[in-house]
């Protein structure tokens, strides 16, 4: 990996000097090589099969001399690129097209430029068993990494039982899951996410993935499928921040745990795996203290302009060990991703 | 670090029942402060023998502190007969302990075990449904037993008067009678009203009332009220529609309070959201970033755009301590500052026991933020004398 390249500064994002160096990332006199988790990208001739159009060119990778100066001005070495679904009502014919385009587009994309990205599959969750076959053929045919799923799949929770194809092909295979969560819909029809702020967001999104989570721990999926490694994006949207919440639950209310769990609901936010997008510092810390620090990835959500501060985020993050820091910056994501040193 | 603690609940014996009896309360609480008077437990509580239970005195770097808990349930089964519901009905959250006027033994006995030294009683709405006159003659019962029970125990009980939010001026007018006449200390809300969200403009005449009166309004959550198709996501294993739809349910009503400009046209509120604050305080950073991520999603609410950064006002609220441990203590308190919080036990649901050692054990939290957390910031806030 060359250190020190010069690459030109892009249309967005970073002002300034025509030329930006690219950051390294150094923690107690070590270069770090930092991974960004939470990278989104789109593949247009797959959304040309659902009618779909580009929200931003930003998405493309067609050209990435822009999102490589935003990676380089931030200090990211490598992006995991997802897509996030949009194909989950298409029928099982035009979601084995439009999966096998994408993922072999998010191949040549990586192979392209193989020291900057890795990329996680997408997969036709809506029909199971193909979805298994996706990751299994994405992983072993063409190198990518893990899945990236949604927080639901059309008004269905990841932990019905329809899914559980997906979920043991992705315990066989060992692979990264990256769950990001596509709103709460259910709440925004009744128009309690309206008015001013942008709550379908803040607000949808994280909740999606704290539904999502809540099932997979208490449907049991989790204890079924005791090998899955999931990350979730947005630091796992409410769930670690309140996780104590649900382990009350089972003393106050007994009598709602219609099933029973192997662990407190806490031991499952504690092997589960969550992206740094949560903003500051003190919420860093909490998470760290909540999930575990070895549980915590680095995140941008590019180029969606979130945040731009993801490295110095977990830099000055109060009561990090060293160690701890280097493992959310890239060690914890090149283990569970495949990145070389 | 704890203070000084009870020995635990006793099994308790028939005689025991017997023994403690209104006046015998009544003289602990006279006693206050010596609080060396034996009660029983709960009858509720099934745990090994052993002898009565000592009132815990909460004890912060060697002085006795009086805590309060502004999170405490109660109802008034004449109230909820108007609304055809009734005490300890099954399929019912309305357990017979909500009942102060033939519980409050064993709700005193619980508060002792827990180091709670005095209650802020609130009554949940069932009445948001109510028609002007049931919700004045059903607030109007409500507020006076309230009343009834904190005078028969003046130094462990003060209550939150129930308005019917659903008539913004009655409810004004009965949060303004509740203070004045009745020694109430504040209202009890909602976290919406059929349908509705508190910072519709409908709601104005209330938080006027509020304001102006520089009561505390304590917001309390009603996920399954939530006007929704989430619920049907919120089923199977783990109460859901309770874990997640209370506090989903707070984040939404303080959002909105916040983001359509509720808390610039009424700078001097002073409001308590039950639980935390639900998913809010914890996430507050998402709240700040959303607009200039997305701009056109913020038209402004409904006085334009808002003064202050979405997390300052989060920063001026209230809330209850109840997130269950030490660590989420201290986080509550590094997001909104040790000033802003207050204990809560939820009684006498039985989320927790351990709410005054939740603070105790906050890392890295100083024993003046402890003590105003234990007590020190409600009794301001209502009214309680040292």
């Amino acid at each position: 990996m060359a250190d020190a390249a010069f690459v030109s500064c892009g249309g967005g994002g970073v002002a300034g000097a025509p030329f930006a160096r690219r950051r390294e990332v150094v923690v107690s006199g070590k270069r770090v090589k930092t991974v960004d988790v939470h990278a989104h990208c789109a593949v247009p001739a797959a959304m040309a099969l659902m009618g779909r159009k580009l929200e931003t060119e930003t998405l493309l990778m067609t050209n990435t001399r822009e999102r490589l100066a935003a990676m380089d001005a931030q200090g990211i070495d490598v992006e995991a690129l997802s897509i996030n679904p949009y194909w989950y009502a298409a029928d099982r014919d035009v979601a084995q097209e439009l999966i096998r385009i994408q993922n072999e587009t998010l191949a040549e994309i990586c192979g392209a430029q193989p020291d900057r990205f890795v990329a996680f599959a997408s997969v036709a969750l809506q029909h199971p068993d193909l979805a298994a076959e996706q990751l299994e053929q994405g992983v072993k045919r063409y190198g990518l990494r893990g899945a990236g799923l949604g927080g639901s799949v059309e008004g269905l929770e990841l932990s019905d039982p329809k899914f559980h194809p997906f979920w043991a092909k992705a315990e066989a295979l060992g692979v990264l899951v990256f769950i990001h969560p596509q709103g709460s819909p259910e709440l925004e029809r009744s128009g309690r996410l309206g008015g001013n702020g942008l709550l379908t967001n803040t607000i949808g999104n994280p909740l999606e993935t704290t539904i999502a989570l809540s099932h997979l721990i208490f449907e049991g999926t989790l204890d079924r499928f005791p090998g899955l490694k999931i990350c979730a994006a947005h630091g796992g949207g409410y769930l670690p921040s309140y996780a104590a919440r649900s382990n009350a639950v089972q003393m106050t209310f007994p009598q709602r745990m219609t099933g029973t769990l192997k662990k407190r609901p806490t031991e499952y936010v504690r092997q589960l795996y969550y992206d740094t997008i949560v903003f500051t510092p003190e919420a860093l810390r909490h998470l760290a203290v909540e999930a575990g620090p070895g549980q915590i990835v680095m995140g941008t959500d590019y180029p969606f302009p979130w945040t731009s501060t993801s490295v110095d985020h977990i830099l000055g993050t109060p009561d990090l060990s060293d160690a701890d820091k280097i493992a959310m910056l890239g060690g914890t994501a090149m283990g569970l991703l495949g990145i070389k040193a | 670090m704890r203070g000084v603690l009870s020995p635990g609940c006793a099994n308790l014996k028939a005689e025991d029942i017997a023994m403690t009896t209104r006046r015998e309360f009544l003289q602990i609480g006279a006693g206050g402060l010596a609080g060396l008077a034996f009660v029983g437990c709960p009858l509720m509580a099934a745990r090994p023998a052993r002898a009565q239970a000592r009132r815990r005195e909460v004890v912060v770097a060697g002085r006795r502190v009086k805590t309060v808990d502004v999170h405490a349930h109660c109802t008034v089964p004449e109230a909820l007969a108007l609304m055809n519901l009734k005490l300890g009905a099954p399929g019912t959250a309305l357990p017979p302990l909500l009942h102060m006027a033939t519980q409050a033994p064993d709700r005193l006995r619980a508060m002792d075990e827990q180091g709670i030294d005095v209650e802020a009683l609130s009554i949940n709405p069932y009445w948001y449904g109510a028609d002007r006159d049931l919700a004045r003659q059903l607030i109007r019962l409500q507020n006076e037993k309230l009343a009834e029970a904190c005078a028969a125990h003046p130094d462990r009980f003060v209550a939150f008067a129930s308005v019917a939010l659903q008539h913004p001026d009655l409810a004004a007018e009965q949060l303004e009678e509740g203070v004045k006449k009745h020694g109430l200390r504040g209202a009890a809300i909602g976290g919406s009203v059929n349908g509705e969200e508190i910072s519709d403009p409908k709601f104005h005449p209330f938080w006027a009332k509020a304001e102006q009166l520089g009561v505390l309004v304590f917001i309390h959550p009603q996920g399954a009220g939530v006007a929704t198709d989430l619920p049907k996501r919120l089923k199977g294993n783990g109460y859901l529609d309770n874990v997640i739809a209370n506090p989903l349910e707070t984040t939404i009503a303080l959002s909105h309070l916040i983001f359509e400009g509720t808390l610039d046209k009424f700078p001097g509120l002073k409001i308590c959201a039950a639980h935390a604050g639900g998913y809010l305080p914890s996430y507050a950073g998402r709240s700040d970033r959303g607009c200039p991520t997305r701009p056109v999603a913020c038209p402004g609410g409904t006085y334009g755009p808002i003064k202050r950064k979405p997390s300052d006002y989060l920063k001026d609220m209230y809330y209850d301590t109840m997130v269950f441990s030490g660590e989420g203590v201290r986080h509550l308190a590094a997001e909104v500052g040790a000033g802003q919080l207050m204990v809560g036990t939820d009684f006498p649901y039985p989320w927790t026991t351990t709410a005054v050692d939740d603070i105790l054990e906050a890392p890295g939290v100083s024993d003046a933020d402890k003590m105003a957390m234990l007590g020190g910031n409600a009794m301001k806030l209502l009214g309680i004398r040292a």
